[in-house]
């Protein structure tokens, strides 16, 4: 039988190889990605790209973290396009992207261009595609708990606590200069997290946000760069 | 004793800052693209809308004290600038007998600021209702109308800044009522009457 201490650290021992077996499971993200697009697209180079979340009015709670998330990965890269940035383009229209006012079908664009000074004001800023983003993420699931204590000989943490994000965005793209609504991106994403603990928790944390948009943004810009319609 | 003053007012502002929240809203609402209705308007600015505070509810947690008359005032004097041919700040409503030279005198008001803290709702998001009136005067001060109309806006909780929240939130619930008065402003009782006239005299 071994030693009080020896047993100790051998339980210890079986512990951290279960977290790190449990950590190559956990802190990781599963996503799927897919398109559908109806007509040809490309990008000529004095053209942008605005991002825009779909509004709050219809129930859409897109973060502008991911707003500002999509826009760095859409500008940079191999196949980078010019993005506008949001807060201009929604100042220069105001007041017709507003959650209350924004077109929320193509059929609207046509009776938003016709209004003084839209039309104009659209090409002026070289926007040609208007990309409109709905979705969130969000906790799914959770569980497990952890306790942590100090005294004069020191302190530390035991436990494990877990939880599961999901992820799900849609992008849709309208083409401004030719009116029409080429098609639309969108992403699932599943995250796993868990924080286990002996002495010092050990965080193993699922980007799942992160990864939503960076898949988003990948596929919406092979989307629009790419001119056919594979 | 001496020694743990510090720490006891230390923690009593920690406390205190957990508590309440204080922000001046920013004058941040763009000029509308509308085209200008052919009218010569005045804007009367009354203390009470120029100067509007919300004041801390004891039920909020942390109670909010949001200063917001000043930004309110920016943005009509900018939507008064697109909406009408001419505008012009006016000191007070004129009186029968009196006229003013001009076609309509705008009078805003604040009847009510409501928050929706992130802790009282199922929802991560900070969200602002404004309740306005725009009463519409006549040249001589006779009421054209009183338009009811109401903003909101939403943001998600920042849980480092939750005044950048709030300010966020405000903001858009000011541009959504700004958005409603650049759209709905010439289809309002009167208004639309007023601009037939106007329309119907220029013809003639």
């Amino acid at each position: 039988m071994p030693a009080p201490i020896e047993a100790i650290e051998q339980a210890a021992s079986r512990f951290v190889l279960a977290i790190l077996v449990s950590g190559i499971c956990a802190g990781c993200v599963t996503s799927r990605v897919e398109g559908v697009k109806n007509s040809a697209t490309g990008i000529e180079d004095h053209e942008s790209v605005v991002v825009v979340a779909a509004s709050y009015h219809k129930g859409n709670r897109t973060g502008t973290d991911f707003l500002q998330c999509m826009d760095d990965e859409l500008d940079g890269g191999a196949k980078a396009v010019n993005v506008y940035p949001r807060e201009k383009f929604l100042d220069e229209l105001f007041p017709w992207f507003e959650p209350r006012t924004m077109p929320q079908e193509i059929k609207d664009l046509p009776g938003l261009l016709a209004q003084p000074g839209v039309r104009e004001q659209i090409s002026a800023s070289g926007v040609r595609y208007l990309v409109w983003v709905d979705g969130s993420t969000k906790k799914t699931s959770d569980g497990g708990g952890m306790s942590c204590a100090a005294g004069p000989a020191g302190g530390g943490c035991f436990g494990l606590v877990w939880w599961e994000d999901d992820g799900t965005y849609t992008a849709r793209v309208w083409d401004l200069k030719a009116s029409s609504a080429p098609g639309k991106v969108s992403t699932d994403v599943h995250g796993s997290s868990m924080v286990p603990a002996l002495i010092l928790p050990l965080p193993f944390i699922a980007r799942t946000e992160t990864a939503a948009c960076k898949e988003l943004a990948g596929e919406l810009r092979e989307f629009i760069v790419q001119e056919d319609m594979s | 004793m001496t020694a743990g003053r510090p720490v006891t007012a230390a923690l009593l502002l920690l406390l205190g800052a957990a508590c309440s929240q204080s922000l001046v809203i920013p004058d941040r609402v763009p000029e509308p693209l509308i085209e200008s209705l052919p009218l010569r308007a005045g804007l009367y600015y009354t203390p009470a809308f120029s100067t509007y505070r919300h004041s801390p509810d004891p039920e909020d947690k942390p109670a909010w004290d949001i200063g917001l008359g000043a930004a309110n005032v920016g943005l009509f004097d900018r939507l008064g600038k697109r909406l009408f041919r001419e505008t012009a700040r006016v000191g007070a409503l004129p009186q029968p007998g009196n006229p003013a030279p001009l076609d309509v005198i705008l009078e805003p008001a604040i009847d009510a600021f409501e928050i929706s803290l992130p802790e009282q709702s199922t929802a991560d998001q900070y969200a602002v209702w404004i309740r306005y009136t725009v009463r519409v005067y006549g040249p001589e001060g006779q009421l054209v109308t009183a338009w009811k109309l109401s903003g909101y806006g939403e943001a998600e909780k920042n849980a480092l800044q939750p005044a950048r929240s709030m300010e966020e939130a405000t903001i858009l619930a000011m541009r959504d009522a700004a958005a409603t008065i650049s759209i709905e402003f010439a289809r309002q009782p009167g208004i639309d009457q007023l601009l037939r006239e106007k329309s119907s005299a220029s013809t003639d």
